[in-house]
């Protein structure tokens, strides 16, 4: 597709649970796309998708997509991304998936080489990257402007009740994986984009038999041809917060993973007091941010939007 | 230290609620123990339970054949579920309980389940607990709260019954990681002062591993009692079991004794000031916000503690009154030096149950059967406070 071609874009959405109500929804209404179709094995689902796009087709299975379908956002369970993403490139639908992409490198890299070979967009949910907070700490990082990288913590984890998920999100059939699968790499992800090339240290978890709910990463990020030590401590049983801890020679700066608009300086290296709070506001939702440089994508033909080479590098480590 | 499962012969144990902060304590003990067991969820095993490859049935508590299903196979039932979810109304919060009891005992019944242990709770006795009234325990306490409540009244269904294979456990306060009680201990001894009164009052405090050790001897024992304490017999009073909690930080508690004319005093005085300001003030919020029709509906559903707790921010006035001349009656009473932290006082029911000064040793604590408490205040405490700690997560 092209700008010249003026085809518009026709969105089918692949999963109508939490994530995709929540998130993508709004979304596309903000940006005014039109959705033709929505495919879930729920009724529920399905029914719900028709109240927010009445003249939209329904179906529970992919088969029955319509031919005008161009686009699709994929959100359902890890383990089903594989065999739908295959699907939908091998019919010639751009997707924009939930991450993560799928369950192993393999996968990754036969999904990569599919969009690649028929010219499709596919593109991997990581909105974080877009946080307005990120670009300036890539600029930070790119400039050296508070000294020297000394070292980079992370910590993604909050205390999840058994009531709050479905099932399915504790079930390694369904999910893939456990507090690395689904917080842990967004944090990845967001390291790769800052460092480029991130390299496994030691990985350890407390999983035994079933899904991990804490686990402790330890890193090295390339800075300036300088090896910078990074750890990662992922939790679905305590309260750790969602930031990044990026310690610099002059100053601490502290990237919360639900607020991308804002960045915050600490002081001292050895003191964490806040010295100051910078908001980056009035721009658009990193939501948003990640929703259209999916549309972008598609009218301008670029392929392997950004997530789709670092989920492939995310494998290589892991 | 009990049976293990070799010696007591297979068994298969189901274990209602394992996903729950007492019932993953339960099923992972009797796992380690060598035991067959069954995790009995209602909605997701949860974080922890899916960790490993644990047998887990989800079921459906409105649902008979669910349970069915779930114990079909199963010999011994320990039942620690407790629906915590929120209803219309506390009425109905303590009838979905009973009515899951009643579905669970039907289907023990249809599938010969050889022994039911229930974890019911010290609350349903009067929260100031006396010799007198541990020397009746089934003179049940008449409270308002729902979770007492729903504990007494699932008790009642289980006891209805008159089978002898059914136990009743009495748990005290379980504390320990991942516990309300200890989340709530360290809680306070970090950010406030402790208000207790000036009368010696036993929190009757259990960990879950001895109460896992328990229910295990229990299910073990040929003749177990009917009703059986679960309580540490170290005789635990309040202030050492904030000082526990506060010293495995790291920290002291703060901790001022008050006589308990005056807390009741400040309290009952201050409390009827704080119920004619909050529910004036609620009330005309929620005439302007939502009509004369809501503001009828909320005055006669909701009872005075559970709308001051519903109050939005900008309308606990009352509340800030009540504290300033509450602290100002008691402030005399003070040392400078703890004035820096903010006053906790006890709501009525938890002042009644600082006063608590039974013996549980006069009672059965598992004694008959053997049992042994293992697990010390300060061992607990400090376990608890490295999970507290996000230092030890694993």
């Amino acid at each position: 597709m092209t700008e010249e071609s003026h085809v518009p874009i026709r969105i089918a959405l692949v999963g109508v649970g939490n994530i995709c109500r929540k998130r993508h929804i709004p979304c596309i209404k903000r940006l005014g796309l039109k959705v033709v179709h929505a495919v879930d094995e729920s009724e529920e689902a399905r029914l719900l998708a028709t109240s927010e796009f009445p003249k939209i087709s329904i179906s529970e299975t992919l088969s029955e997509i319509p031919e005008e379908t161009n686009a699709a956002i994929l959100a359902t369970p890890p383990v089903l991304h594989y065999e739908q993403s295959k699907w939908l490139l091998e019919n010639g639908i751009n997707i924009l998936c939930e991450k993560p992409l799928c369950c192993t490198r393999k996968q990754a890299e036969e999904l990569f080489e599919l969009a690649h070979q028929n010219s499709l967009v596919l593109q991997v949910g990581y909105f974080r990257r877009f946080h307005p907070a990120s670009n300036v700490v890539q600029f930070l990082l790119k400039n050296s402007t508070l000294g020297e990288l000394r070292e980079c913590l992370a910590f993604a984890g909050h205390s999840l009740r058994s009531g709050d998920l479905p099932p399915s999100f504790f079930n390694r059939q369904l999910s893939g994986g456990g507090v690395l699968m689904d917080i842990g790499c967004h944090v990845i992800d967001r390291l790769f984009s800052w460092f480029g090339d991130v390299s496994l240290v030691s990985y350890f978890d407390d999983f035994e038999g079933g899904v991990e709910a804490n686990g402790f990463v330890l890193a090295s990020g390339t800075l300036h041809q300088r090896q910078i030590p990074i750890r990662i401590q992922l939790s679905r049983t305590h309260n750790l917060g969602f930031f990044i801890l990026l310690r610099f020679n002059r100053w601490n700066v502290k990237v919360d993973e639900n607020q991308g608009h804002l960045i915050r300086l600490l002081s001292e290296p050895d003191k964490l007091d806040l010295l100051q709070s910078h908001s980056l506001s009035h721009v658009s939702s990193s939501l948003i941010e990640n929703a259209l440089n999916y549309r972008t994508s598609l009218t301008n033909g670029m392929n392997l939007p950004l997530g789709c080479m670092e989920e492939l590098s995310g494998f290589q480590v892991f | 230290m009990g049976k293990s499962a070799v010696e007591m012969g297979h068994m298969k144990i189901a274990v209602v609620g394992a996903a729950g902060e007492v019932g993953y304590y339960v099923i992972e003990f009797l796992k380690r123990r060598g035991h067959e067991t069954l995790g009995v969820v209602r909605s997701s095993p949860g974080p922890l339970l899916s960790r490993e490859e644990t047998e887990v049935a989800r079921i459906d508590p409105e649902n008979e054949s669910s349970l069915d299903r779930a114990l079909g196979h199963c010999d011994i039932v320990v039942n620690c579920a407790l629906d915590t979810r929120t209803y219309a109304t506390a009425r109905e919060r303590v009838e979905k309980n009973v009515r899951f009891c009643n579905h669970l005992l039907r289907c023990a019944e249809r599938n010969r389940i050889r022994k039911i242990v229930h974890l019911s709770s010290i609350a349903v006795l009067p929260s100031r607990l006396t010799n007198d009234r541990l020397g009746c325990p089934f003179a049940y306490a008449n409270k308002s709260d729902w979770y007492a409540r729903a504990k007494i009244e699932t008790e009642k269904a289980f006891l209805r019954i008159g089978r002898s294979n059914i136990v009743i456990i009495r748990p005290g306060i379980v504390y320990g990681a991942r516990t309300f009680w200890s989340r709530m201990a360290f809680e306070r001894v970090l950010n406030n002062r402790l208000l207790l009164p000036d009368v010696q009052g036993y929190c009757y405090a259990v960990h879950p591993l001895d109460l896992s050790r328990l229910i295990e001897r229990a299910i073990v024992a040929s003749d177990s009692p009917k009703v059986i304490y679960a309580s540490n017999p170290e005789q635990i009073t309040w202030e050492s079991y904030y000082a526990a909690h506060a010293k495995a930080l790291g920290v002291e508690a703060v901790i001022q004794r008050i006589p308990v004319h005056i807390m009741r005093r400040e309290m009952s005085l201050s409390h009827r000031m704080v119920k004619w300001g909050a529910d004036g003030l609620h009330g005309a919020a929620a005439f302007f916000r939502t009509g004369a029709y809501s503001t009828m509906k909320w005055v006669s559903q909701i009872p005075f503690r559970e709308s001051i707790l519903k109050l939005p921010k900008a309308e606990k006035i009352g509340l800030r009154l009540y504290e300033t001349i509450a602290d100002s009656a008691i402030r005399p009473h003070m040392s400078s030096s703890e004035e820096s932290y903010r006053p906790l006082y006890p709501s009525s029911s938890e002042l009644e149950m600082y006063q608590s000064n039974a013996d549980l040793r006069r009672v059965e604590v598992g004694q008959s059967i053997g049992f042994k408490y293992e697990i010390s205040l300060e061992q607990g405490c400090e376990n608890a406070a490295l999970w507290w700690s996000n230092k030890f997560i694993f």
